[in-house]
């Protein structure tokens, strides 16, 4: 059996499909930059293009927006 | 006396577990304050005892110590460490819970024919035409490596697994992942769908 989508997955994919953007970062290197998005996210501080990479990675990978708000939960910061 | 893990300054904290061995203490604290963060992020887990939040606080120590070259300074070093641990936690609950599922599992092994998604006669609406035009586009515009792991990630395969179903590591399969977007957002332009067609057609969807 061929696994077939969701409406709902297909609906999720589109999303992510629509934030693409052409010079996207990989988990890994996020992994090391999410520290310091995290720091700084919740201030009206304009995000340099390093933390922008960050954010827009955080808005098409499920993984690494579970594990953010993870770290949120961990570091004591109240979620936006 | 030993500095205490919410005052050591970044400087401290590489200094000591930098040392030839790393300082005991330091190691000690670091470990503490990981199995502390971790216990925080997954109190609502009920699969994740104390057991658990010792093997990953330990495992987050050795994979932190063999990190610490990738440590920009643009943070305070417990917050990068947490954020570590939290890697090392959340993958071995990921490949826990997936255990040996496959593609082949999923129907999704990457040399299978593609096969167009049928049309619903029923689909009328614009919405409906973005996601089917979005459908067409994994059967006809995917190459098969492409296709799995845009229906891999899709069934919530986690990256580690998928990529070694794949026979690459997670780095490149975000390469293929990245691409596949790319042809995909290419395909919907390509059939007349702006992104914001695509956005709004994902709040009709989800409301």
């Amino acid at each position: 059996m061929t696994m077939e989508p969701t409406r709902d997955q297909l609906a999720d994919l589109a999303k992510i499909v629509a934030s693409t953007a052409a010079d996207e970062i990989d988990c890994e290197t996020v992994l090391d930059r999410v520290a310091a998005y995290l720091e700084v996210h919740h201030s009206d501080e304009e995000l340099d293009t390093e933390l922008d990479q960050v954010r827009q990675h955080l808005a098409i990978c499920p993984q690494c927006r579970e594990e953010f708000d993870a770290l949120v939960k961990a570091h004591g910061t109240d979620p936006a | 006396m030993c500095p205490e893990a919410a005052t050591r300054t970044n400087q401290q904290w590489l200094d000591d577990l930098r040392s030839d061995p790393p300082t005991a203490e330091a190691v000690a604290e670091l470990r503490n304050y990981l199995k502390r963060g971790l216990g925080s992020a997954m109190s609502r887990r009920s699969e994740v005892g104390e057991a658990d939040l010792d093997d990953f606080a330990q495992d987050a120590v050795m994979r932190v110590l063999d990190r610490l070259d990738s440590f920009r300074g643009d943070s305070k070093f417990t917050t990068w460490a947490m954020a570590v641990a939290i890697r090392v936690a959340y993958s071995a609950l990921r490949r826990r819970r997936w255990g040996d599922c496959s593609l082949d599992d999923l129907g999704l092994t990457p040399d299978a024919s593609n096969r167009e998604a049928s049309t619903d006669p029923a689909a009328t609406s614009a919405r409906d035409d973005v996601l089917t035009a979005l459908r067409h586009a994994i059967d006809r515009d995917l190459t098969p490596r492409q296709r799995a792991a845009v229906l891999g990630e899709l069934a919530g395969m986690p990256t580690e697994i998928l990529a070694e179903q794949l026979g690459t590591n997670s780095n490149a399969l975000y390469k293929l992942h990245h691409d596949a977007r790319m042809r995909l957002r290419g395909a919907l332009e390509k059939a007349g769908f702006s992104e914001m067609d695509v956005r709004n057609t994902v709040r009709g969807v989800s409301q």
